[in-house]
């Protein structure tokens, strides 16, 4: 009893470190990790180059309007893809928690139904 | 049965906690997604200056879905393959042009989205892992600006486009070129004279044989393309970033 009510416990306090750090990230939609190809496209241009642009009449951010991407981690709510890094998120990491819980209740059950 | 239960939850987490670490790992060792820069054929070097696209540095091209539903932005800096520039007193005529861009080096930030974009249901990377342009003509050259180091000017690109498995002829207008001389100021970019392609214009995924039920209202048929691409007559190492200067010392032919 006192085992099940250990992993109970784990379990809960895997929920609420979960959403802690869905909150400290960012509280992002898709989890995210640092990626550097995209650092590099994102990397701003050199005050000189940006000068040579500018003199010879090419824009050196055309596309300054979109967004740069985020190169970070983001611990978010859902899976950002079947690589296994990104299938951590909240949503998982609650099923595993659900998962762990109810596998002990699961187990408890049949442990009642075999003593009956 | 405790010893059951405890065993159950012991096996769980640490399935937990191993599974991030060894993603992780994974995920460092994954190689980027590159394609190999086009060789340049003979009769096309022996016409003009070859210069070779400078990858892996900021993005060369960003597209642009602006759909009802969702704006999608991705990027990519793997853009890899060559332009040959035409005679000295006509440098934006250029005799040939070839580029090569992988489909997985297309980025929008989520991951899962990368993975759809080169799924079989959209650009399908597997049976089609690169989309490329090769250039057949330029037309509509009118100089723009010009120094004593370079030279630029604006341009039609007329050639063909190949995207998941389909080729089309397309016409890039208002294209921007630029040569440059190699100086102290283009060395902070990269050795050897460099040139500057800049170019804004559209495609439909649709004419590309590209049809997803999620097009038009969540990704646009007709996505925009912004493209600075920087290449040099210094030699590209094959699958690498780095450039080095062209062995025999000159920088033009």
């Amino acid at each position: 009893m006192k085992s099940a009510a250990l992993v109970h416990s784990m379990s809960a306090a895997i929920v609420v470190l979960a959403l802690a750090a869905w909150l400290a990230t960012g509280r992002e939609a898709f989890t995210r990790w640092p990626n550097a190809r995209l650092e590099a496209a994102d990397a701003p241009v050199s005050e000189s180059e940006q000068d040579l642009l500018g003199e010879i009449g090419i824009d050196a951010a055309p596309s300054a309007e979109s967004a740069a991407f985020e190169s970070r981690f983001a611990f978010g709510l859902v899976p950002s893809g079947a690589d296994p890094a990104h299938l951590l998120s909240l949503a998982t990491t609650i099923a595993l928690a659900a998962l762990l819980s109810g596998g002990v209740l699961v187990a408890a059950r049949i442990r009642r139904a075999t003593d009956s | 049965m405790q010893n059951r239960c405890s065993r159950i939850a012991i096996l769980l987490l640490s399935v937990a906690v191993i599974t991030p670490i060894t993603a992780s790992h994974a995920l460092a060792a994954a190689p980027p997604a590159r394609a190999e820069e086009p060789s340049v054929p003979d009769e096309l070097a022996k016409q003009g200056t070859v210069y070779h696209t400078i990858s892996g540095r900021q993005a060369q091209v960003t597209f642009t879905s602006d759909a009802p539903l969702q704006n999608i932005v991705g990027k990519s800096n793997a853009v890899v393959g060559y332009a040959v520039s035409g005679v000295a007193d006509a440098p934006a005529k250029l005799v040939g042009a070839r580029w090569v861009m992988p489909v997985a080096s297309l980025a929008t930030g989520i991951p899962l989205r990368d993975e759809h974009l080169a799924g079989d249901h959209w650009l399908d990377a597997a049976k089609f892992p690169t989309i490329e342009f090769s250039l057949e003509k330029v037309e509509d050259i009118a100089a723009t600006k010009s120094g004593a180091d370079f030279a630029s000017f604006t341009a039609t690109l007329v050639g063909t486009m190949e995207m998941h498995g389909v080729k089309k002829p397309m016409r890039v207008e208002k294209a921007k070129l630029s040569f440059l001389k190699a100086s102290e100021r283009t060395a902070s970019i990269a050795p050897g004279d460099l040139l500057f392609i800049q170019c804004t214009y559209e495609v439909k995924l649709s004419d590309f044989g590209v049809v997803n039920g999620d097009v038009p209202g969540k990704v646009a048929d007709a996505i925009r393309l912004d493209q600075i691409l920087r290449l040099t007559t210094a030699t590209v190492a094959p699958g690498t970033e780095s450039v080095k200067p062209a062995e025999d010392g000159t920088a033009t032919k």
